[in-house]
């Protein structure tokens, strides 16, 4: 056997012992634990801290909140959702409090293409009426409560509106017109116009009054994003009619 | 500097698909296993088939292989996203992973390269070592291990190892590349890849790539040393290239064949692809001026019986233009599988930057660095035969 | 030149020991590798019989998680997007996406449905920027004749193509069924990004690994849900233990005839969908 060979092979023998060696000193021991891979990487990968800590994490501070939100039409609209992940509040200082409503709200709520029927949406610029988009959610709707017309379980018809519908048009004994015009009055004078708890009680007040409060929402003497939207397109001849409707109807408000 | 590179795309595309993720240098990486298992082709058919005609390319193909071999790695360390744990895949090799396997199959084959090179130049390194003084001497000494025996039982030792390397080298370097193949072959995810034939088309163009090169690279070295070509072995390997190259064209129209054939579910992007982006790409360069005009030409020559000067010129156009249809394959198959969104609703397309180790100069770096590396080589080991004292056949 | 007379040809015997020695290296470093294997499941073995694992709290050999999707309830809001991002610590970009929704839309005379997702341009857009997600709203005035939403995600497949690619066995499935990233052994070459046919995973620059939903399993092992799942308002997305009969994912499964995506790759995903649609791969 020349020498060369011999001295060859011992190397490559060499080569193939350090080699080995190298790989049991380089090997992690958790590895191959439980099958190709290292078993401490399962126990890292369950020991993060969730960011997100549910609502039974609010209602510990946060109680009366959170029996108003169970009991509305949001309850499964989580809390997180809308003010982001807890984490370490209240340790960390306050959750940010959602201001662009216009922004947050119609992530879910705008009428789109796609989105299931049952799911209550709106035209942006058309909800409750016409306007130039910039109108904030929070200006009528309480965001752990939102459905307009109380409490309670949600009525299977989702619109925000409370429309005034024939049969109610009939009982208040008003004419067709009067039904378009006081449309979007309804959702929050309510259609007796008795419905205090969002905005005044229209039954029941001075006709001149009533005209007046149009007249200077129309143009503007008086400063109300709702108010100044619905008026803007009114008629003299429409203020006179809704005032004097509004006037007739029995009066004093019911919340 | 890296910025992550959104690819433009049409149609509708995984929002997690953006960024392509196997770039330039996991194109260049199989051609680079292809040079080296075609060059190593080459060196077996004197080595291994014992045909006469390729002696004078034998050594030198082998050097070839080698070079490229030793930056194969290269521009897979260039890619990965942790370079440090590359090791991991021989520390703890998943076994159902191609990529696992060719780590072994790869450290299995430089070994067996370096052997094979070892043998071949033995006898000429221990001449080398007797001839040289002060560190050449040293380093000659340690490459023969401190060996001086040439007696002609040494040299027949040598023959025998250097003859079962070479057999068993075939399927080493065929296997080495045809894993790469393997491993686009066997995905599902990918329409462009999933293919039964892609290891065998891999393995034949890069054979025909291997033997291009050493033509290109016979002729540039004869010229440099002002050294007469052996015509005999050069028109040997126009003949085998000729041949391989007819044969890797039609398994390459064969697979895209089946493809359209099948029609299977998102044929039509795939058909938009082909028509669109791919077209020049693939019919004009790839299978037009890189594979059906160097048949034309070499098939040309041969017909025509052309000699001397013309058909050097002839041929050495040919194997560049080979080259260049090579590596466009490479693209195509690579860039081109991930330029077909997984959806199969939509396409993207990859521009490689221009910076960055992933970037196109440091493609063209990686190119560059094995005929470097081949030029150092034959410095130390000529290969040439009329240079050599001590010769193992 | 040495000139040995008596030993003109190697012998069959001299290579032959050459050979054995040759072999007899190699059996040896071959054999000291499979020994080592052999010990290590040996304490596997022994690590199995022993104390709950992962956590003290929570033992993986009693858990089998599942995934429901009901595409039908999905209204394409992308609460689950942002807040797998802020669980996750995902990249606040339109690239990187461990969950994300899919609409399509089909317009009246079309046959072949309008698919887009967070990466459309038109969509950064509307939500304002790529850390934001919403969906635009260009279908609002056309003749759509059928329109939905559908959530994608890791499928946790029960034969990951994943995992099988994995060349340093990075990526794995738990006991408990979750597809799960050592993110410390992962050598970032992207084969399991490349082998998944969902999309499902990414290349994640900051780690320099790849990465994907892993179910939050630092939340489910500690009895949480999944932050996509907590946060869904309709929901569309289920998530339970398919050993427990009464879990809601069970109740889904039953109760619907649940599909997969891509069935014909073999990997059998654990993630089951209701309300696909022809044109959804």
């Amino acid at each position: 056997m020349p020498a060369h060979i011999v001295r060859l092979v011992l190397l490559l023998a060499a080569f193939m012992i350090l080699a080995v060696a190298a790989r049991n000193y380089m090997l992690d021991p958790s590895y191959y634990q439980f099958g190709n891979y290292r078993g401490d990487a399962v126990i890292e990968l369950a020991a993060g801290d969730p960011q997100f800590r549910g609502p039974a994490y609010c209602r510990a501070c946060h109680a009366e909140r959170h029996t108003e939100w169970t009991a509305g039409a949001h309850r499964s609209v989580k809390c997180e959702v809308c003010h982001g992940p807890a984490r370490e509040h209240p340790a960390a200082g306050p959750l940010p409090k959602p201001d662009d409503t216009v922004k947050l709200c119609t992530l879910c709520h705008e009428a789109m293409p796609g989105r299931p029927a049952a799911q209550p949406q709106i035209v942006i610029a058309e909800h409750p009426v016409p306007h130039d988009g910039a109108l904030q959610c929070l200006t009528c709707h309480n965001p752990h409560a939102p459905k307009i017309g109380g409490q309670g379980e949600p009525a299977a018809d989702q619109s925000a509106a409370t429309p005034v519908t024939a049969e109610t048009a009939a009982t208040a004994q008003i004419s067709a017109r009067l039904v378009v015009l006081t449309t979007p009055c309804a959702p929050c004078h309510g259609a007796d116009g008795r419905n205090a708890s969002m905005s005044a009680a229209l039954a029941g007040n001075q006709r001149a009054a009533l005209v007046r409060k149009l007249q200077d929402y129309r143009s503007g003497t008086l400063q109300h994003p709702v108010m100044n939207a619905v008026t803007k397109s009114l008629s003299d001849e429409d203020i006179a009619d809704l005032a004097e409707h509004y006037a007739s109807l029995p009066g004093g408000p019911t919340q | 500097m890296e910025g992550l590179l959104t690819a433009p795309y049409t149609g509708y595309v995984y929002p997690n698909e953006m960024v392509i993720p196997w770039t330039l240098m996991i194109a260049i990486y199989p051609y680079l296993t292809g040079l080296v298992a075609g060059a190593f082709t080459v060196s077996s058919m004197h080595h291994a088939f014992g045909m006469e005609r390729f002696k004078p390319v034998a050594r030198f193909a082998l050097l070839t292989s080698l070079s490229c071999m030793l930056f194969v790695p290269l521009p897979l360390i260039l890619h990965l996203g942790h370079p440090e744990r590359a090791f991991n895949a021989m520390i703890t090799p998943h076994l159902s992973s191609a990529f696992a396997m060719f780590g072994f199959f790869a450290a299995f084959y430089v070994v067996l390269l370096a052997l094979e090179c070892w043998f071949a130049f033995r006898a000429d390194n221990v001449a080398r070592a007797r001839s040289s003084t002060g560190l050449l001497r040293t380093f000659y000494r340690a490459i023969t291990l401190w060996s001086d025996d040439v007696s002609t039982n040494a040299l027949a030792y040598d023959r025998k190892w250097l003859l079962a390397l070479a057999i068993i080298g075939i399927p080493g370097a065929h296997g080495l590349h045809g894993y790469v193949g393997f491993v686009y072959g066997s995905l599902k995810s990918r329409e462009w890849w999933g293919s039964d034939m892609m290891p065998v088309v891999f393995i034949f163009s890069a054979i025909i790539s291997g033997m291009a090169l050493c033509i290109v690279l016979y002729v540039i070295a004869a010229n440099v040393r002002r050294i007469k070509i052996d015509f005999a072995c050069l028109k040997g390997m126009a003949y085998t290239l000729w041949g391989f190259m007819m044969f890797t064209l039609l398994l390459e129209a064969l697979e895209f064949a089946n493809l359209v054939y099948k029609g299977k579910e998102g044929i039509e992007i795939i058909m938009e692809y082909v028509r669109g982006p791919l077209f020049v790409r693939l019919f004009v360069v790839q299978f037009g001026f890189g594979a059906l005009l160097p048949i034309a030409i070499i098939g040309g020559m041969i017909a025509r019986g052309t000699r001397g000067k013309a058909f050097i010129v002839g041929l050495t156009i040919s194997s560049l233009l080979v080259l260049m249809s090579v590596f466009m394959m490479r693209w195509n198959v690579v860039i081109g599988g991930q330029e077909i969104s997984k959806t199969m609703k939509g396409l993207l397309t990859y521009i490689p930057p221009l910076y960055g180790r992933q970037g196109i100069i440091a493609g063209c770096a990686v190119m560059v660095a094995p005929f470097l590396m081949l030029w150092l080589l034959t410095r130390l080991f000529p290969p040439w035969g009329d240079m050599s004292q001590e010769e193992p056949q | 030149m040495t000139q040995d007379a008596s030993k003109d040809k190697p012998g069959r015997r001299d290579f032959l020991r050459t050979a054995g020695k040759a072999l007899v290296a190699g059996a040896m470093g071959g054999g000291a590798l499979l020994a080592e294997s052999a010990a290590q499941s040996e304490k596997s073995a022994a690590d199995k019989a022993g104390a709950s694992f992962p956590t003290d709290d929570y033992d993986w050999t009693e858990h089998r998680w599942a995934y429901g999707i009901d595409a039908t309830r999905c209204i394409g809001c992308l609460r689950c997007v942002e807040a797998c991002k802020s669980e996750n610590g995902v990249q606040p970009d339109a690239h990187h996406f461990r969950t994300w929704v899919e609409r399509y839309v089909y317009l009246e005379g079309e046959e072949k449905a309008r698919v887009d997702s967070h990466n459309d341009p038109q969509n950064i857009a509307a939500s304002g920027s790529e850390s934001e997600y919403r969906f635009d709203n260009r279908y609002k005035d056309a003749e759509v004749t059928k329109a939905f939403f559908v959530p994608k995600m890791c499928n946790q497949c029960q034969h990951p193509s994943c995992v099988q690619v994995c060349p340093v066995g990075a990526t794995f499935r738990t006991e408990d069924g979750v597809v799960l990233i050592d993110q410390t052994y992962c050598i970032g070459c992207e084969y399991c990004v490349q082998a998944c046919p969902y999309g499902a995973r990414y290349f994640n620059e900051e780690t320099r690994t790849s990465d994907k939903c892993t179910w939050c399993y630092h939340r489910i092992t500690k009895g949480l849900l999944p932050a996509c799942v907590e946060v869904c308002p309709v929901e569309a997305r289920i998530f339970g233990d398919l050993n427990d009969p009464s879990s809601t994912i069970n109740e889904f499964i039953h109760e619907n005839r649940v599909h997969v995506l891509k069935p014909e790759t073999g990997n059998a995903p654990t993630c089951f969908y209701v309300g696909l649609d022809k044109e959804v791969s």
